[in-house]
């Protein structure tokens, strides 16, 4: 059914918001997942695993940015985690 | 929530139909290929004389040694052997080579089986949409994705009454009550099924994008660590300073492993570094009884030693070998036989009628007065391109199975032709039906034209080769398998159709109720 309009954020926000959430969502997705894969060893149980948990992460990202209000917060909370994990990376290895 | 799950449902809703529709067909690949080519009806030859496989190969072909060789055996569905692997070039490169091996007299046969068939792998490549070039596997892949996101914003929005949205039964309500509560009872129902199917379709789909990081950051480029995860044996380091060995029989290792695993059957053998001191056999084996059952040995190919850290044997896999092949195995359904099967199949049917639902969900709540006459009548074309495009498939699935049949076994090209005639009647059945104007009678006609083409296809298969299902129950159980659900399928759907005459006199309403009970069924 179609959701009332009373708790829906204006287009251009929510496209925005769900642009973040696919696109950001998905370095911050694979971001984690390096950073976890540099800390435990990129074994064999380390790539079973990025199989199936690379997806949920993926998806709780898309509906993560969709609760914010704002779409810049989602942005910069997203680019945020990126960069620190980024930076642990090239620090640890 | 609710703006997601409308807005991510819609935007997939056909692509997802037709994903799942021809799922659902090719859960039953083994039987069609069994069904589709009369080579591949007779008795499947277990003894292959491995050593006169690869003797063979190394005649045929100008090998690269230092490459792997990957032998597939004759098995149900596939009556030929078939080899995978790369040929040296002048200059230093090298070019990979499939071919076709006739197991009477071992004569690699090039490319080409000798009959072509494609009833099956049309199906399974609609399945991946692989028609589409380089992209259909990626948009299949996303659309598994978002399917999942559907999924997940779809329990969000239920979660606080999930277990009575388990008992709500829908009869004798309005139609946006019907469809509304046909929606989340089967969602509920088969929720785990369609959250491991959009998780293993997102994988398989999108691997690509999941797996290009990680090698690039965390392996400097090189893919083996990865892959070799998933096929132990592409981790072997092999060394080009080998020295030239005497190699002991693959004959003799595949009795080896017969005897070890008589109950698991050999799917595949990868041999890599033939001739050399490193040489290595790995047998894939499965049972396609358990969820654990399948598996790995790696032999030595100088002393026939198993290598323990290299092999996964079926049911003592440790965690870090055997999630992939677990998606796998519940992906293709390959671990309960034929009862399984047919659950996947009815779970597959139930979930194209819940995308088909929420369409229609869509479209009857949006029929109100606060949306203008333009909105609406936006809203009835896309219902209605929706219900055309998927629905025309059944029929046009059951022409495909026709066309196999009926145009001649020995005519040349006959696999462009039947796939032709695929397309076309898909595209022309979509387009006949944009003339009919009420959802119950787009839903009536296409379920009629696909049940009488569904009782032609096991009479014509009778006709063609003799082989009627009621005779070959004992010899070819693949085959009269194929038929008694086209045969079922033309009953049930029969029925639907007079179910849907009925109640369109009493409820002289747009869609129809009986597809409910259809549906599921087909």
């Amino acid at each position: 059914m179609p959701a009332n309009k009373r708790y829906l954020s204006t287009r251009a926000q929510r496209i925005s918001k769900t642009l973040a959430g696919i696109v950001g969502g998905y370095f911050v997705t694979i971001a984690i997942h390096l950073l976890v894969g540099v800390i435990i060893g990129t074994g064999h149980g380390w790539v079973q695993t990025v199989t199936y948990s690379t997806f949920l992460f993926w998806i709780a990202a898309m509906v993560v940015a969709l609760l914010f209000e704002k779409a810049w917060k989602v942005w910069a909370l997203y680019l945020f985690i990126t960069f620190s994990c980024a930076a642990l990376i090239y620090l640890l290895r | 929530m609710h703006h997601t799950h409308t807005v991510t449902g819609m935007m997939i809703s056909a692509i997802l139909f037709v994903i799942f529709l021809a799922g659902a067909y090719s859960l039953f690949r083994t039987e069609i290929q069994e069904w589709e080519n009369p080579a591949a009806r007779t008795a499947v030859q277990h003894n292959i004389n491995y050593d006169r496989v690869v003797r063979n190969i190394d005649n045929s072909y100008d090998l690269e040694p230092h490459k792997p060789l990957r032998i597939f055996p004759v098995r149900a569905g596939h009556p030929e052997i078939e080899v995978y692997g790369e040929t040296h070039e002048e200059g230093g490169g090298h070019d990979h080579f499939h071919t076709h091996i006739n197991p009477q007299n071992y004569r690699a046969q090039g490319e080409e089986p000798e009959h072509e068939t494609v009833v099956s792998q049309t199906l399974f490549k609609l399945h991946y949409l692989d028609q589409i070039p380089t992209l259909g596997l990626y948009i299949s892949g996303f659309v598994a994705l978002f399917f999942l996101l559907a999924s997940i914003s779809g329990i969000l929005i239920h979660w606080r009454n999930i277990v009575q949205k388990f008992y709500a039964f829908f009869v004798g309500k309005r139609w946006k009550q019907i469809w509304t509560d046909a929606h989340t009872v089967i969602g509920v129902i088969s929720l785990p099924f369609q959250v491991m199917y959009a998780l293993s379709g997102a994988l398989f789909g999108l691997s690509l994008l999941l797996l290009l990081p990680s090698v690039m950051v965390m392996f400097g480029g090189d893919q083996t660590p990865v892959l070799s995860t998933i096929r132990p044996e592409l981790g072997l380091e092999i060394s080009e300073q080998a020295p030239r060995a005497e190699m002991i029989s693959l004959n003799r290792l595949q009795e080896k492993v017969t005897s070890d695993y008589p109950n698991h059957q050999i799917e595949e053998v990868a041999i890599s570094h033939y001739g050399y001191d490193d040489a290595v056999a790995t047998f894939y084996i499965d049972d396609k009884t358990g969820l654990m059952g399948s598996g790995s040995l790696s032999l030595q190919l100088t002393d026939g030693q198993v290598m323990e850290d290299l092999s996964r044997f079926p049911y003592q896999k440790g965690y870090s070998g055997s999630v992939y092949d677990l998606l796998v195995k519940l992906h293709f359904a390959s671990f309960g036989g034929m009862l399984l099967k047919v659950i996947y199949f009815l779970l597959a049917l139930l979930s194209c009628f819940m995308i088909i639902s929420g369409v229609l969900i869509w479209q009857v709540a949006r029929d109100k007065r606060q949306y203008s006459d333009k909105q609406k009548r936006f809203h009835h074309r896309v219902t209605k391109l929706n219900l055309t495009a998927c629905l025309s498939l059944f029929p046009a699935i059951a022409l495909l199975f026709i066309a196999n049949k009926a145009v001649p076994i020995d005519y040349d090209g006959r696999g462009v032709l039947v796939k032709q005639i695929f397309f076309l009647s898909w595209v022309v059945l979509a387009a006949v039906g944009w003339k009919w104007d009420s959802y119950a009678d787009i839903t009536k006609k296409y379920f009629l034209t696909g049940s009488v083409l569904s009782f032609v296809i096991p009479g014509l298969n009778g006709l063609v080769t003799g082989d009627w299902f009621w005779l070959c129950w004992d010899m070819m159980a693949g085959v009269a398998t194929i038929d008694l659900l086209w045969l079922l399928t033309g009953i049930v759907a029969l029925f639907a159709v007079s179910q849907i005459s009925i109640k369109k006199e009493e409820a002289e309403d747009k869609g129809s109720i009986s597809e409910k009970v259809a549906e599921p069924a087909i």
